[in-house]
């Protein structure tokens, strides 16, 4: 099965952390991006980009947890926290190259996407909710296929000039 | 606090005591004042005695947010920054987005009161519920761009949310602005000249606690569609944005061009929206919470600007562009980046500019007397460097062009009062007098001066629905209309942009029900606004305000518009004073000295206010 991952393209993002309060909202019922497993980042002036779970092959995260909280699903791919083996050690935090786990500032453990898979009937809330569709629930080689689609449009708007 | 969407908690700091206090909201605030500019009008009422001097250490600022910052209510993330202004001794306020209301609010407090002035530079770092008041003094002269910068690196965190001062607040500009997140500023009547006479460089503010609602399930479902609205037909901010402004206004004859003598400009399609939007706008930014997305960045790729980011809104564009006779797209944006770094409010920039380059022009101003500036309308090196001098006060000359166009024009005499294009000191917005005269009628009675966000009245011309080459004593109710309406807005606080998403307003009253839990319909708070807005014009006659300043450059009376579409356009001055005088009738305030009549205070529960201004 290919699984699939939430994508942003940078080009529609505008950084309105929607997603982030949009995510807390939905998996703890309270508004507080910093509760979100999503995170918008903006690097001055105008790159603008929100990334959550990747769902890595041999995920770095379950690797440096020494609890043993982490563990991902073979078939979709996404991780877990187990909160009652999790102690907030943020030592998972700091080895996901993409920055996308956090310790949630309330209860202090792990907190991870799992693409909303038992709230907001199952649709990842940030992409259903994003004003600008910069937000895309996709299958990897989707994301392939899509740039495949761009080049060939540019490639026909140059056939088209000429 | 029994309604939700507050923290029901302020800060009111004191810099010359180093003293932090933690206060209460007063229960009836919120019912009262809604939040905003509506505490920051009642904070301005209760702390700012009459006789104060806007620069002294006994004016108060006071920062707020209102019930939906922090909310997934769109385009809430906003904040007020309030106080009496140096530029015009009135009440003085303005309004930024970003990301610093919404944090500020997730630090735990609703609003920030600050008071005296600290011995030397210093900066205020509120990080959730520790509040420390610290050196600045490393921060002297810094722009407001690397202000923020530095003390993002110094704090340790990027997600810190910084409000600050550049060299022209630090130096006492009259209109000097303050800026977070880069481009959103609390740009008008010199709200960061009253932060740099209390030696105050920047607020920062980390805020990690949730904020209340009082119905979140039904507000998620609720604020999906108005997002969607928020992309909508009429939304053209987060498309083609305001700047389409500057070539319909051409069309129309409205477009205010060197220092408003003209009405069209020659080179209007050289900085029109259009062509912005093709050749600089590098990306379309938003702030949090905000699904409409308006900040069209520009970003300058080659050339003499080469490098130079600037975010460029109508407003912006006119000002340092037409009314300056400037017709270039990367001069234009040099001279905002040179706005926003230095902190200088781009309206009051350029029609000072564009003032003195009229007085140049006509002989008044010598090379000697501009020190060496060629100041000819069109000339952008010129203008690049004045505003340069302006922000970092370098020269007798920018100097005083730094007190704002009205005192530059009594020092300088020779009737340049004339054409100073301001009204009680506030340098005017991009809508002409002559040619837009309901729109004229709502900067003049505006409490915070010449401006157009305070009743929105110029739309009646924009869009043809009143003849707007004349005026008569039915024009009052729309622009009282408009005060108390977008009184609420900046209250609430939201985005005007927003407005066309509410076509019917009781949605915004329902948001308010979802958010606090007080179930009320709109009327009752344009019923808060109209108080709120009364209270700010009581705070003016206590400062001395009366009906008499509610009058135009006199160049708007004596000097009529000829050209292809205006014929002899002038405001008549019976016509004006019929237009007063229904504007005061329907406001209830007495006529003759356009101050509220006492019981229509007592009518608004304001039997304090009367008594105090002598009604």
């Amino acid at each position: 099965m290919q699984e699939k991952i939430i994508v942003c393209d940078n080009e529609k993002c505008t950084g309105c952390r929607i997603c982030e309060y949009v995510c807390a909202a939905v998996h703890e019922e309270k508004l507080n991006p910093r509760l979100s497993r999503i995170r918008t980042v903006r690097i001055d002036p105008v790159f603008d980009l929100a990334m959550s779970c990747r769902k890595c092959d041999n995920p770095k995260c379950l690797d440096a947890c020494a609890r043993n909280a982490i563990s991902q699903d073979p078939e979709t791919k996404l991780i877990s926290i187990d909160k009652e083996k999790c102690d907030g050690c943020g030592y998972c935090v700091d080895q996901c190259r993409f920055g996308v786990l956090s310790i949630g500032i309330d209860d202090k453990v792990a907190i991870v996407c799992d693409t909303c898979r038992e709230k907001n009937d199952g649709k990842p809330a940030c992409v259903d909710y994003c004003p600008k569709e910069a937000l895309e629930y996709v299958a990897i080689s989707g994301i392939d296929d899509e740039k495949v689609k761009k080049f060939h449009h540019k490639v026909q708007e140059n056939i088209d000039k000429k | 606090m029994e309604l939700k969407g507050y923290t029901g908690k302020y800060l009111d700091i004191d810099l010359t005591n180093k003293e932090v206090k933690l206060k209460e909201l007063p229960e009836d605030w919120a019912k009262n004042y809604i939040g905003g500019i509506g505490f920051g009008i009642k904070t301005c009422w209760d702390n700012i005695p009459k006789d104060v001097d806007a620069l002294s250490p006994e004016n108060v600022i006071s920062f707020w947010t209102g019930p939906f910052a922090g909310t997934l209510v769109p385009v809430s993330s906003k904040y007020t920054a309030v106080a009496k202004s140096p530029l015009t001794g009135t009440i003085g306020f303005g309004i930024s987005s970003g990301y610093f209301g919404a944090e500020l609010k997730r630090a735990g407090y609703d609003g920030v009161v600050i008071r005296g002035k600290a011995d030397k530079l210093s900066y205020i770092f509120i990080d959730d519920d520790v509040v420390q008041i610290k050196d600045a003094t490393h921060l002297t002269g810094k722009t407001t761009w690397e202000t923020e910068d530095i003390l993002k690196q110094e704090l340790e965190d990027k997600s810190i949310r910084v409000a600050s001062i550049g060299s022209a607040g630090e130096k006492l500009v009259r209109y000097a602005c303050i800026t977070n997140a880069k481009n959103r500023h609390i740009g008008r009547n010199g709200l960061g000249c009253v932060m740099g006479s209390k030696n105050f460089k920047a607020l920062a503010v980390r805020g990690t606690n949730e904020v209340v609602v009082d119905d979140l399930k039904t507000l998620l479902k609720e604020v999906k569609q108005l997002y969607k609205d928020c992309r909508g037909e009429k939304m053209y901010y987060g498309r083609e944005g305001t700047p389409i402004k500057i070539l319909k206004h051409d069309k129309k004859a409205v477009l205010a061009t060197n220092n408003f003598q003209k009405m069209t400009f020659d080179g209007a399609e050289n900085v029109s929206g259009e062509k912005m939007m093709e050749e600089k706008v590098r990306k379309i930014i938003a702030c949090e919470m905000c699904a409409v997305a308006c900040d069209h960045v520009n970003v300058i790729k080659k050339g003499k600007y080469k490098g130079t980011v600037g975010s460029i809104d109508f407003e912006s564009l006119w000002a340092l562009g037409p009314l300056c006779g400037v017709d270039c797209l990367d001069a234009v944006t040099k001279a905002v980046q040179l706005c926003d770094t230095l902190g200088t409010d781009t309206i009051s920039t350029g029609v000072t500019v564009a003032w003195a380059m009229e007085c140049y022009e006509k002989g008044i101003f010598t090379k000697q007397d501009t020190d060496g500036l060629e100041l000819n309308f069109g000339n952008a090196d010129a203008m690049i460097e004045l505003i340069e001098r302006i922000g970092n006060r370098e020269g007798e000359f920018a100097k005083m062009l730094g007190e704002g166009s009205k005192l530059a024009a009594q020092k300088t005499g020779k009737d340049t009062i004339n054409f100073a294009m301001q009204i009680k000191g506030l340098e005017t917005s991009a809508y002409p007098f002559r040619v837009m005269q309901t729109g004229a009628l709502g900067h003049a009675t505006c409490i915070t001066g010449a401006f157009y966000q305070r009743s929105g009245s110029y739309q009646y011309d924009e869009k043809d629905a009143v003849d707007r080459y004349s005026l008569d004593d039915s024009r009052g109710k729309l622009v009282a209309d408009g005060e108390d309406d977008y009184t609420v807005v900046d209250s609430l606080i939201i985005c005007k942009f927003s407005r066309r998403i509410y076509p019917d307003k009781e949605k915004l009253a329902y948001l308010w029900n979802l958010v606090t839990g007080e179930k009320i319909k709109y009327q009752d708070l344009l019923d808060r606004g109209k108080k709120i807005y009364t209270l700010g014009k009581c705070f003016n006659v206590r400062h001395g305000f009366t009906r008499q300043q509610d009058y135009l450059p006199k160049r708007a009376y004596e000097e009529p518009i000829n050209d292809h579409i205006n014929k002899e356009a002038v405001v008549k001055m019976d016509e004006w004073d019929k237009a007063l005088d229904g504007y005061y009738e329907y406001r209830k305030w007495d006529k003759k000295t356009g101050i509220p009549k006492k019981e229509t205070l007592k009518e608004l529960d304001l039997d304090d206010a009367a008594e105090e201004i002598g009604v």
